[in-house]
């Protein structure tokens, strides 16, 4: 579907993805180009990367007051950036700044230097439209002064807030146009500057790029494949991306033209103008203008004007090895030159006729069930008797004419109110007479707390039931009574009741085992797609399910056990479950769709083709000194030099040429008022176009 | 008429190509100009629905026959004929009196 947006929904599609925080990746990709450094500004957005020198860049910014002002921002090579200032869409003055990149003088000068060191102290530079040549510290001082024509200037002067803070107060001024433009940028506290970029000298980067473009390099060193130099005549593609020192030297310029003739390759001797770039014609039609005979400035070092064409000259052998040229340059200038590339290849993409996968939208309800369970494990239980019940008993097991055991140690008596009045000759059992061990049990005597005794000799009368009637016969409690008990047999005497039986005998024993269900650890979890009946989880290793719901449907309220399909035991401690509506997307059919875009296309991209370029001089020299050649090279090769030949033919179109006026430039404002329209520029241009045929039977055309 | 070096030299390693290959290239140089002119539409806010037929589609197919890369080629040709005549009219209004 089309998605022509006027300005008003881009600015509000805008606001919304600046509110969710979605600015950089949505919009950036879609190209609507309101954007900060990062997006688009008004250059194509891999030049952003392309520099990494300070810089400082005019382009629309987007702010609420002004929505379709300019703004400039600050670049450090990081890539850090700050606005420093929106410029209103109504300053007339401020808005006649140019679009753009600005990069630092200084570092642009460093990082030339950087890369001309690179070069043998053998190379020179040629202007090749006007043949003169330059030593190196001449070509950097002309192309410095090439550029400084576009510069804008960044004024930074420093002082003191009242607040004791440092500030820096910049200023820009642009000579650019016709007046010079003064713009204060702001004032900015030291301490809180996001982005430090030094003041001076800012020159368009578009400038440099331009301006490079007029020089090509020569180097003499590899004099022994000079006749490679007449692959120049434009097939001329060379190894740009070949930047090692050591392969240098077959790369060849196709701007100079070191044939004797069109189409011919020269022989090895071949008469070629001494010394300066043999430039003959350029493919752009400039004149030849030997630096021999011209009259060069003073840094300028008139390179080889000891010969003369025909002589056997050590240029006859010169290899020319373009850098500095529209397309042509080594790896670490060609990315100074972005721009032109991305021109170059801005068309690339054109129309798609695509299957399109149609997708629909729909609400998901998922449900998440969070859980604790506890696995029941069975455990014997054992109920022992109380101290009471152990004294009952041992008393239930005193009957009378029935044997009773003593330990050793007992003290025995004579009566059984010895310790009221009654005789007490005693003895002690295991110690003397009588050992310890079972005596019969002869009598039972209970005295009552006034001193009377009753007692029984009644054979079976069991004390416990003894001792409660006469507990109720006199009505005393029990606790109240003194029993004694007489062993004999053979006789011994009277014991306190407490003294009969065994150690053993008067241990608590197991009244009574019960198995009960022990909860064991805690399995806790969450289940994502809960199917609204079972939970599984993990225990010992192994995957457990257990139904959670009742029969109704309920969860299982806590303390609930269930059984899972391990046959254990599970105790519902904990059952909590949410259900979540998420937006989900599923493939309904598919579209046909028509789009078209003019986009720029990655640098890398840019790069491969250029990679290749080497390969494709190599092979288009090979096609035409014999074409029967062209048999053994393969497609993909021939692809190249169908493409090498059509971005010579885009050097010299007049469709190119609109092109790059289409895409760098804006509409005129005079014609703009006359067509009611607002003004446009290359980032407006980029928005994507899409027609989305979905159906096919509307539109059109045989029916299949 | 004139005669371009960088052209002919195109024309002639074009010549080279396979068929296919020679047919992939001229779709993209029509769609190069298509995209063109939808460009310069969409700097003057043209907004027209370029025209469509749906023979371009054999373009989509690897080995799209001679026959119907021609009558896709045909379709083009209006297509560019209705875009350049809808920038010209807008255009037209400025330019022509």
């Amino acid at each position: 579907m089309s998605e022509n947006l006027t300005k008003e929904e881009i600015l509000k599609k805008l606001k919304k993805l600046r509110e969710e925080n979605k600015y950089n990746s949505e919009l950036f990709g879609k190209g609507y180009g309101f954007s900060e450094p990062g997006g688009m500004i008004s250059y194509p957005e891999s030049l952003e990367t392309a520099y990494d020198l300070d810089k400082i860049i005019i382009g629309y910014g987007y702010h609420e007051e002004e929505p379709f002002g300019r703004a400039v921002f600050a670049v450090d090579k990081n890539y850090n950036y700050q606005r420093l200032r929106n410029i209103p869409g109504d300053d007339l003055e401020v808005t006649k700044l140019p679009y753009g990149e600005f990069v630092s003088v200084k570092d642009f000068k460093e990082a030339l230097e950087r890369e001309l060191s690179y070069d043998s102290s053998d190379t020179i530079y040629v202007a090749w439209k006007t043949g003169k040549t330059f030593s190196k510290n001449a070509l950097i001082k002309d192309i410095i002064k090439t550029v400084l024509a576009s510069s804008v200037y960044l004024k930074a002067n420093y002082g003191i807030s009242k607040q004791n803070t440092f500030f820096e107060e910049l200023t820009m001024i642009d000579t650019t146009g016709e007046k010079t433009i003064k713009t204060d940028l702001g004032r900015f506290p030291i301490d809180r500057k996001k982005v430090k970029i030094g003041d001076g000298k800012y020159v368009s980067a578009f400038e440099i790029e331009k301006a490079l473009t007029n020089y090509v390099k020569m180097d003499k060193r590899k004099r022994d494949i000079g006749s490679i130099g007449t692959i120049s005549q434009g097939i001329g593609e060379f190894d740009e991306l070949d930047h090692d020192d050591d392969k240098r030297k077959g790369k060849i310029g196709d701007g100079i033209t070191t044939t004797p003739g069109d189409g011919e390759v020269p022989k090895k001797n071949d008469p070629i103008k001494g010394g300066v770039p043999p430039i003959t014609t350029s493919p752009h039609g400039g004149e030849n203008n030997p630096t021999g005979g011209g009259n060069p400035q003073n840094d300028e070092e008139p390179i080889g004007t000891d010969t003369k064409r025909g002589e056997d000259s050590q240029t006859q052998d010169e290899v020319y090895d373009v850098i500095l040229r529209k397309g042509r340059v080594p790896h670490r200038l060609l990315k100074l030159l972005s721009s032109l590339l991305l021109i170059i290849f801005l068309l690339l993409s054109g129309l798609d006729i695509t299957d399109e996968k149609v997708q629909e939208k729909y609400t998901e309800f998922k449900k998440t069930a969070s859980y604790s369970v506890s696995e029941l494990e069975e455990v014997e239980r054992y109920i022992m008797e109380s101290d009471d019940e152990v004294v009952k008993r041992i008393m239930s097991d005193i009957i009378v004419d029935h044997p009773a055991y003593v330990e050793p140690g007992v003290t025995y008596h004579e009566s059984s109110d010895y310790d009221r009045g009654g005789k007490n000759a005693t003895g002690t059992f295991g110690k003397g007479i009588r050992p310890s061990g079972e005596y019969n049990v002869d009598s039972i005597s209970i005295i009552l707390p006034s001193g009377e005794i009753v007692d029984t000799w009644e054979t079976d009368t069991n004390l416990d039931k003894y001792l409660e009637t006469v507990s109720k016969t006199y009505n005393i409690p029990v606790e109240e009574l003194t029993v004694r008990i007489h062993l004999g047999s053979p006789v011994a005497g009277w014991v306190d009741f407490e003294d009969i039986g065994s150690k053993e005998e008067k241990e608590p024993k197991v009244k009574q085992t019960k198995i009960e269900l022990e909860e064991q650890e805690k399995i806790s979890g969450i289940q994502n797609d809960f199917d609204g009946e079972t939970i599984t989880f993990e225990n010992d290793g192994k995957e457990v399910t257990i139904k959670i719901v009742d029969e109704n449907g309920n969860l299982l309220p806590y303390g609930s056990v269930v059984t899972g399909s391990d046959g254990v035991q599970y105790k519902v401690t904990n059952l909590t479950v949410v259900e979540l509506a998420t937006e989900a997307t599923k493939d309904v059919g598919t579209k046909k769709s028509l789009k078209w875009s003019i986009h720029n296309i990655e640098l890398e991209e840019a790069l491969g083709a250029l990679a290749l370029a080497g390969l494709i001089a190599a092979l288009g020299y090979a096609l035409r000194k014999n074409e029967t050649e062209m048999a053994t090279l393969s497609e993909e090769e021939i692809n190249y030099l169908v493409k090498s030949a059509e971005r010579r033919y885009a050097s010299t179109s007049e469709f190119s040429e609109a092109v790059e006026t289409l895409t760098g430039r804006k509409i005129n404002p005079d014609i703009e008022s006359e067509l009611g329209i607002a003004a446009q520029t290359l980032k407006d241009s980029l928005i994507d176009h899409e027609i989305t045929i979905e159906n096919v039977g509307d539109m059109g055309g045989q029916k299949r | 008429m004139i005669e371009n070096k960088e052209f002919n030299e195109y024309v002639e390693l074009f010549k080279k190509l396979p068929l296919q290959a020679k047919k992939e290239k001229v779709n993209e140089e029509i769609k190069k100009l298509i995209a063109f002119i939808e460009k310069a539409k969409a700097d003057l806010k043209i907004d027209s629905k370029m025209l469509y037929n749906r023979e371009l589609l054999d373009l989509n197919n690897d080995n799209i026959s001679d026959e119907d890369f021609v009558e896709a080629i045909f379709v083009y040709v209006y297509i560019l004929q209705e875009s350049m005549g809808n920038y010209f009219n807008t255009v037209a209004k400025v330019l022509y009196k």
